[in-house]
């Protein structure tokens, strides 16, 4: 199973909270609002087509918008393997957490 | 979705984001910022969110046009790549093409050039468009006359009547004996002008003040190399300069060094003198005509209005000295015109006489025009043949582009690209061309183009211009017909080659051919007009007969002794004194009335001594010519011409002994012969009725008729007499047929334009068909060898190549003669006297035609028959 880097993380942690799945606004939004970071759409897109090609997001067309030239949206939705990785960051998280209360409490 | 239905994102911004977004089909990144821009607008303000969404787009458009251009940088270079790799390996065809083109752009670059000279003919002065030429246009006797010379009195009445006119200058164009420091006496030809020139004209003084510089009579400026050559120095102002200057020889005082009188100006001076050395009187007669009066219009008057005034002038001033030509019931304005010819038109439509300069023609200026752009035309319908109909052999390569992932778009702008690099390496060639070619054009035609011209940012920019253009366009066709094959076909192997693209290129060549046609049917024609003009007879003999002006007072008391002891040589045939002679302006012309009628007939007026008729062996039809043994032949008797007697009604028996009466109240003048019609003007006009009256005193011009044996010691012995009965005046002598020759000289420049571009267009039009018959060959290979294995000779192959063709170029013929005909014998109408195009004009044009075609694909057709079958089949 490949790591995710922070960013990665917490596009995944976004999308989970986003019950599992996001177009590219609701998500770039939760993303700064988590991260307390702005984040750009390049940025953004980048991060998520690693995501795709990682298997952990796939990502699904909308029906077109109900106005003239109006487009379909990008649904971005987070897979198993996509939680899975994100339940076994989580798991490393915590047994590094528990390390460092154990290290303290020694000393 | 949580946002509006509708779009309301900043429109520009949202259409590039959709321009660079165009490919991502990944992300719906427009309605993501679509999205964003309308929380944004909500949560804070409308600028903020507008703000937000164009620096984002900003910002990645720079970076977007970074990527692009880095990407077409790259092709490009792989586009001149390939293109210069289709050029070297097929050298013939870019040989034909870019040779073609470069033809076409030489021939458009120095008609280009001719061109804008022609039209730039006096726009150097400021006030060009207020500066006109005041001239008279008379219809007398259903003849027209245009009259740009007039009387002294013009421009004292047109200041006077009308505040419409600024000012107003005369030009009194004079011969004058100058005196110089050596006492060595020359003549020459200088105007005398109204002071007030420097306010009109921009010819302007380098020394002297312009204001008052020709303000005193007897002062004259001259330019920096006028002064040089006659006191070897530039330091002239205040120094003089002895003319013979009405009889007499009077001091000129120089007040001024002229600037050099721009080579495009219609008038063309080095020396210029006050006219108020002049009597007021000189000026008197409202009649005559002898001066050009120019007038500069006040601000915003136009043409329209001037000669509308102009009627108040004819009505009031010119209608009590015209009183002649209001013969049955005209009016004045019906017979007698006042115009207000512009400058800047002069030297497009010059007068057919009295003209102060040889003038251009707008004609010859549209016909070469339409000739350049035909030729470049041609250049271009070669690159489009030739492109087309090697399309199969890039069919692979455009298909195979197509398969990697090349656009349409992309493969259009990489043969439209290439098709432009073959242009400007044309240009090159056609440079190089025109430094080689302006210098003969120069000599050949008389004109003064410069390769310096090219160097002027608007000619630069107009020739690239222009090759870009022919680039682009003849790479056009050939772009979107490759682009349409459809590789599953092509890679296949099976090129399907459509009749389409072979009828297309079939109109194109037989398009070519009905051009050359067309200039080579114009060239035959203006040469067959010109050989009938120069051999037609005209009525006198023309050959061996000197003509040497004699206007000064020395030559006509010396005239007498000149004659008798010239006529003691046996070379000198016979010498006879005239007013003018044939083919330059006649300036009498009179009306006349028979004795008892009041019919006025209007006739030209010449006047010649007792041996004209003989001297120029005319014809006499009727009665006697002029005779010494007549005492009474110097007062009251005349000879008419053919065309006179046929105007005024009479018979040729009918005319001899009959009496006319010029005027009202003059003595009747009785005709003693009449003379058979001859030719003083140009073929352009039929023989006009004149009135021949015998020259009571020497004026005008001696002509000598002298044997064809020894011409130039007879020269040599007229001179040596001349010497010694007029010492000081110029033997300026000249050739009678010579003279005449110069009355076609546009014809003549026409018949070498002609020949030179129906050549250029024929050849042009060859090479594209050289260029076709080689790719019809190598094209039918197989097919030859296969004819060949079953029997067919080598002559059998051949015709078989050729005859498709020859029946292009006769098609080109059956559509070209036609129209050639109908504009040809459109110019003839041009001249009273004409040739009819005969049938020789169109089986020559025909023959030329056919003959330079089956030079140019036989060479091909013969070299495919020759080959061996085996090698043909194995082809492939």
């Amino acid at each position: 199973m490949a790591p995710l880097t922070l960013k990665e993380e917490i596009i995944l942690s976004c999308l989970l909270m986003l019950e599992g799945n996001s177009s590219g606004a609701p998500l770039r939004k939760k993303v700064i609002e988590i991260s307390r970071k702005n984040i750009v759409y390049g940025t953004l897109y980048n991060h998520l087509e690693t995501l795709i090609r990682k298997g952990y997001v796939t990502s699904t067309k909308s029906d077109p918008r109900p106005v003239q030239g109006g487009r379909s949206q990008t649904i971005y939705r987070i897979t198993k393997e996509g939680t899975q990785a994100l339940g076994e960051t989580f798991r490393m998280h915590e047994s590094i957490r528990k390390k460092i209360e154990d290290f303290e409490s020694g000393i | 979705m949580g946002y509006s239905r509708k779009y309301t994102s900043p429109g520009l911004a949202r259409r590039l984001l959709q321009h660079m977004t165009a490919y991502h089909h990944h992300h719906s990144i427009v309605e993501d910022f679509e999205e964003t821009f309308q929380e944004s607008k909500k949560s804070k303000s409308v600028f903020k969110a507008k703000c937000w969404y164009w620096s984002h787009v900003l910002k990645s458009w720079l970076k977007y046009l970074r990527l692009i251009w880095v990407g077409r940088i790259i092709m490009l270079k792989n586009y001149f790549k390939i293109a210069f790799r289709n050029i070297k390996r097929h050298r013939l065809y870019s040989f034909i093409n870019i040779c073609g083109l470069a033809l076409g752009l030489t021939v458009c670059i120095i008609i280009g050039l001719w061109v804008q000279r022609e039209c730039s003919y006096d726009l150097f002065h400021q006030n060009a468009r207020r500066i006109y030429r005041v001239e008279r246009e008379i219809f007398r006797d259903n003849l027209y006359s245009r009259w740009p010379i007039g009387s002294g009195q013009y421009k004292k009445f047109l200041l006077e009547d009308f505040a419409e006119i600024e000012n107003a200058a005369r030009f009194w164009r004079r011969e004058f004996a100058i005196k110089d420091t050596r006492n060595v006496v020359r003549s020459q030809e200088m105007f005398a002008v109204d002071h007030s020139v420097f306010r009109i004209f921009d010819f302007g003084l380098e020394q002297g003040d312009e204001k008052t510089a020709l303000k005193e009579p007897h002062t004259l400026v001259m330019t920096r190399k006028n002064a040089l050559k006659y006191f070897g120095t530039d330091d002239v102002i205040g120094r003089s300069l002895s003319l013979e200057f009405e009889g007499e020889q009077v001091n000129f005082k120089v007040t001024g060094i002229l600037k050099e009188v721009p080579e495009n100006s219609h008038i063309l001076f080095d020396t210029l003198i006050s006219i108020s050395s002049y009597s007021e009187d000189t000026f008197s007669d409202l009649r005559s005509n002898y001066l050009y009066t120019y007038v500069l219009a006040r601000e915003g008057v136009s043409r329209r209005v001037l000669e509308e005034k102009m009627k108040m002038f004819v009505g009031q001033r010119l209608k009590p000295v015209y009183g002649d030509l209001l013969v049955s019931g005209l009016s004045i304005h019906e017979v007698l015109k006042v115009r207000m010819y512009p400058i800047i038109d002069i030297h497009l439509h010059p007068a057919e006489n009295w003209e102060l300069e040889p003038g251009g023609s707008i004609n010859l200026v549209y016909i070469f025009s339409t000739i350049a752009v035909f030729i470049l035309f041609l250049a271009c319908i070669n690159f489009i043949n030739l492109s087309t109909a090697r399309a199969n052999k890039r069919a692979k390569e455009v298909c195979l582009r197509k398969t990697v992932g090349a656009g349409k778009s992309q493969l259009r702008a990489q043969f439209i690209q290439e098709s432009a690099l073959s242009s400007l390496l044309s240009l090159i060639c056609s440079l190089v061309f025109c430094a080689l070619l302006i210098p003969v054009f120069n000599q050949s035609f008389d004109v003064h183009l410069s390769l310096k011209l090219l160097s002027q940012p608007k000619n630069l920019f107009a020739i690239l211009g222009i090759t870009l253009t022919a680039g682009i366009l003849s790479g056009l066709y050939p772009a979107v017909y490759l682009t349409r094959f459809d590789p599953v076909t092509v890679l296949k192997g099976s090129i399907s080659r459509k009749k389409g693209s072979t009828g297309f290129r079939k109109n194109l060549v037989v398009f070519q051919f009905v051009i050359s046609t067309i200039i080579l049917f114009g060239m035959f024609t203006v040469y067959r007009q010109m050989r009938y003009i120069q051999t037609r007879s005209l009525g006198f003999d023309r050959e061996n007969v000197v003509v040497i002006p004699a206007g000064s007072r020395q030559a006509s008391s010396g005239f007498e002794p000149f004659r008798n002891e010239l006529l003691q040589n046996t070379n000198i045939v016979s010498l006879s004194n005239s007013t003018d002679l044939p083919g330059d302006p006649l300036y009498g012309n009179g009306g006349f009335r028979r004795t008892g009628s009041k019919e006025t007939v209007s006739l030209i007026i010449f006047s010649a001594d007792h041996d004209y008729v003989e001297t120029l062996k005319m014809d006499i039809l009727a009665g006697r010519n002029f005779s010494r043994e007549h005492g009474t032949d110097r007062e009251r008797t005349i000879l008419l011409n053919e065309a006179a007697v046929k105007r005024i009604g009479w018979t040729l028996q009918e005319a001899v002994g009959n009496r006319l009466i010029r005027g009202e109240n003059n003595p009747p003048l009785e005709v003693i012969g009449v003379v058979k019609n001859f030719h003083f003007k140009s073929l352009r006009t039929e023989v006009e009725p004149m009135v021949i009256q015998l020259l009571t005193n020497v004026r005008g011009f001696i002509s000598i008729k002298i044997k064809p044996d020894d011409i130039k010691n007879t020269i040599a012995l007229i001179r040596q007499k001349w010497e010694k009965f007029f010492p000081g005046e110029r033997f300026d002598f000249s050739f009678l047929d010579s003279r005449i020759q110069k009355l076609y000289d546009k014809e003549k420049k026409m018949q070498k334009l002609f020949l030179v571009f129906s050549a250029l267009s024929l050849f042009v039009a060859c090479l594209g068909l050289f260029g076709l018959a080689s790719y019809t060959a190598e094209v039918k290979t197989k097919e030859i060898g296969i004819r060949k294995t079953l029997g067919a000779s080598a002559g059998n192959v051949t015709f078989f190549l050729s005859k498709e063709f020859i029946k292009w170029i006769l098609i080109a013929n059956v559509f070209g003669c036609p129209i050639a005909f109908t504009l040809m014998n459109k110019w003839l109408q041009n001249f009273a006297y004409r040739i009819d195009i005969g049938w020789t004009v169109f089986i020559f044009t025909v023959s030329v035609t056919l003959l330079t075609a089956l030079f140019s694909f036989a060479f091909q057709a013969m070299k495919a028959a020759w080959a061996n079958p085996v090698d043909s089949l194995r082809y492939e």
